[in-house]
């Protein structure tokens, strides 16, 4: 009996996993969103149910986050941080999310697989538009400092080789991604390198950097090409 | 339905007209109605998100029912702050980006800060937003 409970435990926490999932069945626009009158409350329907929330894996509850439906409303704050902020605090998923020790390793196993430069040109600007806000949804999640701050050193490191390497390729198509679709891929580098960035302090001062930190505030895309420099040269040498 | 008119004209302004603080060239200056210099730049180079953000808006109008009506094309050239307290009032539309606050000073806060407009937590009292 003993060997059953033990052969079947981990079988049977394991099937859990593999089976929650959280697609949002309720979607914005659907009947019983607009049943709701009040306007906030409809974000409830998004929410992941409390026993569903703690078995969902870290790697599910990541898909359910980047198909968020209501991710649009990151774009109607006075900066993205101010966007995450705003759906954060209308959806469960992202307080888990950030609470998950193995949330940033896995969402860098998803970033790692997206590639800046992947869109044909021939799409419409609409279609290169819904391409590049993929990359602002997930560098807003990497950059935030509760999913940072569980990364090892050797996973953070990683990521900030990534992001360096994405942000050239989006850089080979500036015209397309411009200072929104560069800002996120520096931001978490920022977040992560702040402390480290010497040469961009001695330019354009502490608070430049923090304003950038804090609320994405930047004045023009060298500062950017800045820190990204800098973040390269740390890397290089090891610090 | 006081609440409803809040709520839909301060998501109308926020989804219609991109409010991300981005790059910027150089900068020029308006007026509030009191003559303090608020300080307003050319907008960036990010015509790429204008669709996405247009769609995102419309979509956003359908999904919930609302009343709000588009009033014409988004553009970068000024966002939200700007056409609340600066476009709307007669003010140019050209290079007009308002931020919320410039190199870390108050910026757009001048307009109820000592100047013609005071600030209420009422929503039934709004005039802009």
């Amino acid at each position: 009996m003993d060997s059953f409970l033990l052969i079947a435990i981990p079988f049977f926490s394991f099937a859990q996993n593999e089976k929650a999932t959280w697609d949002y069945p309720v979607k914005p626009g659907s009947k019983e969103w607009l049943n709701i009158e009040d306007y906030f409350k409809r974000f409830e329907l998004l929410n992941i149910p409390a026993p569903l929330l703690k078995k969902i894996s870290t790697e599910e509850l990541v898909k359910s986050c980047l198909n968020y439906p209501e991710y649009r409303l990151i774009f109607t704050r006075n900066d993205l941080q101010s966007g995450y902020n705003f759906i954060r605090s209308s959806f469960n998923g992202f307080v888990e999310l950030e609470t998950r020790p193995d949330a940033g390793k896995e969402l860098m196993k998803v970033y790692a697989g997206y590639k800046p430069d992947g869109f044909d040109l021939n799409l419409t600007d609409l279609e290169i538009g819904r391409f590049m806000s993929k990359f602002t949804f997930i560098e807003l999640l990497l950059a935030q400092t509760e999913i940072q701050n569980k990364l090892n050193p050797g996973d953070l490191k990683e990521l900030m080789s990534i992001c360096s390497q994405k942000y050239k390729v989006k850089k080979d198509r500036q015209k397309y991604y411009g200072g929104i679709g560069l800002q996120t891929t520096v931001l978490v580098i920022a977040r992560q390198q702040s402390k480290k960035l010497a040469n961009v302090k001695m330019k354009y001062g502490d608070q430049k950097i923090n304003a950038f930190v804090d609320n994405l505030s930047f004045d023009t895309i060298d500062f950017l090409d800045d820190i990204v420099t800098e973040n390269d040269k740390i890397l290089s040498d090891g610090l | 339905m006081k609440t409803n008119d809040y709520i839909f004209r301060y998501l109308f302004f926020t989804l219609f007209l991109i409010l991300i603080a981005i790059a910027a060239n150089s900068q020029g200056t308006i007026q509030t109605p009191m003559g303090q210099t608020v300080m307003v730049d050319p907008g960036g180079d990010d015509s790429y998100w204008v669709p996405i953000c247009e769609a995102d808006a419309a979509q956003w109008i359908i999904d919930n029912n609302s009343d709000a009506q588009r009033i014409g094309a988004a553009t970068t050239n000024y966002n939200c702050h700007s056409y609340a307290w600066n476009v709307s009032e007669g003010g140019s539309s050209i290079n007009a980006w308002l931020k919320q606050t410039y190199n870390g000073q108050p910026n757009l806060s001048k307009y109820w800060t000592n100047d013609a407009y005071t600030s209420t937590s009422n929503v039934g009292d709004y005039e802009k937003i």
